[in-house]
């Protein structure tokens, strides 16, 4: 009895150690991503779909980072507490931030290793948004342009013509007002201007030729002519489009429960418009205005950086980013979001992602815009976090109504410069 | 002379054991509170002059290096939008939150003494919120303002009083945390004019009958409120420091918005430090927070507790 007693714990004993070291053999990677409504299902299935091709490999997620700046505030603190994790993703515009305090590991050798990267569809494009000072950092993700979503239904009541939606700010001002007058709380539109980063603001002054910096980044240059019209254009939402001061939560509610006629986006939400609005009513997507000589649009969306220290480690991280950014992680990706793919690959080939795009075409808006996609400018130095929240004060004065838009931009401008490196 | 001889051995051998005597009991001293002043300097003292230090300097959190700038960061402070915005608003707040909650506090411990029914009710109920941990009474407040089905605005409109979007506008924010904040110290005040009323002598009461005051107006003025003079300072000095460290409201339900209208120092010094990661900068508007509590501190130890003790 008691002799077969030991033999049975000897042996439960054999069966954990064999686990044990089954489990070491196993490298485990902990990655962290933003904005969990948009991306949980994509990197669950990225996972899945990874640990099948590298058994050897572990990912683990940490809780999703809530927003850009607060994945970035993030991962700052654990820098100093050294509890990164070994991938992060982090908006396209912050990823200075990491490469400017040693912290994102440069990925350039693990390329020049690689056998055929010219032929894993990584283009130049692309690969330039992670490129800080000749040397690969990031790894983009997911990229977005802005564009217009809006309600076919409240549209065509308002007497609007869905097939021609307007593609100037005069055009979608008139279509606004009308939709605005069919009462009951409906709202005309709604231009989202407190999304990260400056981002529709950045839009606004590219779009019209602007730029947010002079060539050698000392200067402000958005309070030129650009800035100027973007300024005008954000007063002219609130008269002449019946703009409502609503936070932008508010206001993807206000859209998805057929309150909302016009709303300027990023395209990353295509999906989730698609579960908000659920069938309710009839959507669409328009392109973003861009009404001056050398428009440009700011490329939003996020980059994968590495953070891994240990060789083992970072080999992994390599393996994942690849594989996330790559063909199949794209093709994951572009059909669980409203994204642009990071790679050239899956758009054109029919056993990934041309069958996706020939059936939506709203997804393919955002692609029409490529043309005008530029870098989402960063400011220099190390106060960039809170030039980023002085614009977004300054901005909601003039959304308010509290300041005059001229007054607020030129007090926006001040303030900036004097947060920038002497 | 054998004896003058003696004496004049005997007392350098003398003061040298007192000497010794009065070392070693300096020494004792010493080690006795050694350890506190040790303790108190590593957590009390050195801190606060690590913090006058840092606030000399650029330093980012987590950064390599730093730089010494000297007043430069002061300077900025006091040309910040934002930072003229939260003194004003922190100043605002605590010109509110002060007195409100230090007269209802004592009307309050008032009522509840002079009636004799459900006493230990009334008194629990009161204390509740101080129980309460503010971050879930927060979001219970969250709901109850929310401008389209909260408790506050309902009950507005069934009387025909069109409400506020209390947390949204720039307007009234700021009044509505004053309100949360009144009604979290109220419970606190109360129970220490609680303890200074049971304080109070009888015959004292009883003497200011005999010499003709009838009515209860009179008797608080002429006996309670001068004999509750020190527990009042002890009120106001508490409140008013509490007050000026304002935060876990703003935080979970404003962030200081909309546009820095409920802006306050703590969470001024928590953003410019954890969020744009500018610790220098954060340590400068934490001096100027603890220049206002000192000056609280030295306020109520050099002027007024003069005037409210009666030896």
């Amino acid at each position: 009895m008691l002799r077969n007693r030991w033999k049975q714990v000897l042996a439960a004993i054999g069966v954990a150690a064999l686990v044990a070291s089954a489990a070491q053999a196993k490298t485990e990677i902990e990655v962290q991503y933003p904005l969990g409504f948009i991306f949980d299902k994509v990197f669950a299935e990225i996972k899945a779909e990874f640990e099948k091709l590298h058994p050897d490999v572990q990912v683990t997620y940490r809780p999703a980072y809530k927003e850009y700046e607060d994945a970035a505030q993030t991962a700052l603190r654990q820098a100093i507490v050294k509890q990164l994790p070994d991938v992060s993703f982090q908006a396209i515009n912050l990823q200075r931030l990491f490469v400017d305090r040693g912290i994102a590991g440069d990925l350039s050798p693990m390329i020049a290793k690689e056998k055929d990267w010219k032929g894993q569809g990584f283009s130049d494009a692309m690969m330039a948004l992670g490129n800080f000072n000749g040397k690969q950092y990031g790894m983009a993700f997911a990229v977005s342009t802005p564009i217009i979503y809006f309600n076919e239904d409240l549209v065509a009541k308002a007497g609007g013509d869905p097939n021609n939606f307007p593609n100037t700010w005069e055009g979608i001002f008139a279509l606004s007002r009308k939709v605005e007058a069919l009462g009951n709380d409906t709202v005309g539109l709604y231009h989202s201007w407190t999304i990260t980063g400056n981002w529709l603001w950045q839009a606004l002054v590219f779009s019209y030729g602007g730029t947010m910096m002079s060539g050698d980044e000392k200067k402000v240059a958005f309070d030129g002519p650009g800035g100027r019209n973007a300024i005008g254009l954000m007063g002219r939402m609130l008269k002449e489009g019946k703009m409502p001061n609503l936070a932008h939560e508010a206001a993807r509610q206000a859209f998805f429960a057929g309150k909302m006629g016009i709303w300027t986006e990023s395209t990353s939400l295509l999906r989730v418009a698609d579960e908000g609005v659920g069938g309710k009513f009839k959507w669409r997507t328009a392109v973003f205005p861009v009404p001056g000589p050398d428009a440009k649009l700011p490329t939003g969306g996020n980059a994968a950086l590495m953070f891994a220290t240990t060789p083992e480690k970072q080999k992994a991280a390599w393996e994942y980013m690849k594989f996330a950014t790559g063909a199949e992680g794209a093709t994951v990706m572009v059909k669980g979001t409203g994204y642009m793919p990071p790679n050239a690959l899956p758009a054109n080939d029919p056993k990934l992602l041309k069958p996706f795009y020939e059936t939506r075409p709203n997804h393919l808006t955002s692609l029409k815009q490529q043309p005008y996609m530029t870098a989402w400018y960063a400011f220099p130095g190390e106060n960039s976090l809170k030039i980023i929240a002085v614009i977004k004060d300054h901005l909601q004065s003039v959304v308010d109504g509290s300041t005059a838009p001229e007054t607020a931009l030129a007090a926006m401008s001040k303030d900036v410069q004097a947060l920038l490196p002497k | 002379m054998a004896d003058i001889a003696a004496t004049a051995v005997r007392v350098p051998a003398a003061t040298t054991a007192n000497r010794r005597r009065a070392w070693r009991e300096e020494l004792t001293a010493m080690s006795l509170a050694g350890p506190a002043m040790m303790l108190m300097f590593l957590f009390l003292i050195g801190p606060v002059l690590c913090i006058l230090a840092l606030s000399l300097t650029d330093y980012q959190l987590g950064a390599k290096s730093l730089r010494v700038i000297g007043l430069q960061n002061y300077v900025d402070m006091f040309g910040d939008r934002v930072f003229r915005r939260s003194i004003e608003n922190t100043l605002t707040y605590v010109g509110i939150v002060v007195p409100a909650s230090v007269g209802l506090g004592l009307g309050a411990a008032l009522l509840i003494e002079a009636g004799t029914s459900l006493r230990a009710f009334y008194r629990a109920a009161y204390f509740l919120p101080v129980m309460a941990t503010l971050i879930a009474m927060a979001i219970v407040w969250e709901f109850m303002l929310h401008p389209r089905f909260g408790l506050v605005n309902l009950s507005l409109k069934a009387i025909n009083v069109a409400g506020y979007d209390w947390l949204q506008d720039r307007a009234v924010v700021l009044y509505t945390l004053c309100g949360i904040g009144i009604w979290q110290s109220v419970g606190f005040n109360m129970v220490l004019f609680m303890a200074g009323l049971t304080a109070i002598p009888k015959d004292l009461y009883e003497a200011a009958a005999i010499d003709g005051v009838n009515n209860g107006w009179d008797r608080f003025l002429t006996v309670t409120w001068p004999m509750l003079g020190p527990v009042t300072l002890f009120v106001v000095v508490i409140t008013a420091i509490r007050s000026f460290q304002v935060f876990d409201t703003v935080q979970v339900m404003t962030k200081g918005g909309p546009n820095r209208a409920s802006e306050v120092l703590l969470y001024t010094m928590y953003s410019e430090g954890f969020e744009f990661f500018r610790s220098g900068y954060a340590a400068a508007v934490t001096v100027v927070f603890l220049a206002f509590v000192l000056a609280l501190a030295w306020l109520n130890a050099h002027i007024l507790e003069k005037r409210v003790h009666y030896a």
